[in-house]
């Protein structure tokens, strides 16, 4: 774990539920090729599902025949998750922190993907480009990565 | 994804699941999960150990469970989290509702005070 020489990989997938698994295993892979310590690749691993399943199930009225672009960057001080969408316009930051749960008899199970994403990244950037969405999760490779 | 359930001596039964709690993971054990939690005031303790990888899917599967055993007279606890693990269900507020234990002994303690 040290390597950390700044690196880019780029794939696209299917926007289906079935592209999850692979795009995790594309996800650690590239972490791993980056170098990057193992909790910081298995934060972004979760982070990119939930995102990527929310953009798979809700982005379109049908996300058959649709694409979702995901591209991986990080060097010494950040790693960087970008995924791109054709999709209706969706920031995940305005949603807002789902309620803790208080009560099992009250509790109704649920936003826990884009709660998940939030603490997984110390910053999710977001932008409408034309037709595009592009979402970015990123995470601070400096310091205290040990007290997260 | 895989789960063994394991009974325990003192009526309280372990249940230990292993691999990716994904859609494609829950979906594998969605059902004996809930047949094996099903009985009027079963125990039950959730062994994460070896799930390397906590889908909010898999958050919901576990609080839909927990609840379902509640409402019977039941109770679920889960031990033995990673890292990671342990930060999803932190994200999540599990603990707030169902005890979160480092370990087998804890979770079954977690019975007790009930």
């Amino acid at each position: 774990v040290s390597r950390l020489e700044p690196l880019r990989r780029s794939i696209e997938i299917d926007a289906g539920l079935d592209s999850l698994r692979p795009l995790g295993r594309w996800i650690q892979e590239a972490s791993h090729e980056g170098g990057l310590p193992e909790d910081v690749a298995a934060g972004l691993d979760h982070a990119l599902h939930e995102a990527v399943e929310n953009i798979v199930r809700y982005a379109w009225a049908d996300a058959a025949g649709h694409r979702i672009r995901v591209t991986f960057r990080c060097d010494a001080a950040q790693a960087e998750v970008e995924v791109e969408d054709d999709g209706r316009p969706f920031d995940p930051r305005l949603v807002p922190p789902p309620l803790a749960p208080v009560s099992l008899e009250t509790l109704v199970p649920g936003g826990y993907g884009v709660a998940m994403m939030r603490h997984f990244t110390d910053e999710i950037g977001y932008q409408r480009d034309g037709a595009l969405n592009r979402l970015t999760l990123r995470r601070s490779l400096a310091g205290n990565l040990e007290q997260r | 994804m895989r789960i063994e359930s394991e009974e325990q001596a003192d009526g309280i039964l372990k249940v230990s699941l292993h691999g990716r709690m994904d859609i494609a993971g829950v979906d594998a054990i969605a059902m004996q999960l809930t047949a094996v939690t099903a009985p009027v005031g079963r125990r039950v303790i959730i062994d994460l150990s070896g799930v390397d990888f906590l889908a909010s899917i898999g958050v919901r599967s576990i609080l839909q469970n927990a609840r379902a055993m509640s409402l019977r007279g039941g109770a679920l606890a889960v031990c033995c989290a990673r890292p990671v693990v342990a930060e999803v269900l932190e994200s999540a507020g599990v603990g707030n509702v169902v005890p979160v234990a480092a370990d087998l002994s804890a979770a079954r303690a977690t019975f007790k005070e009930a």
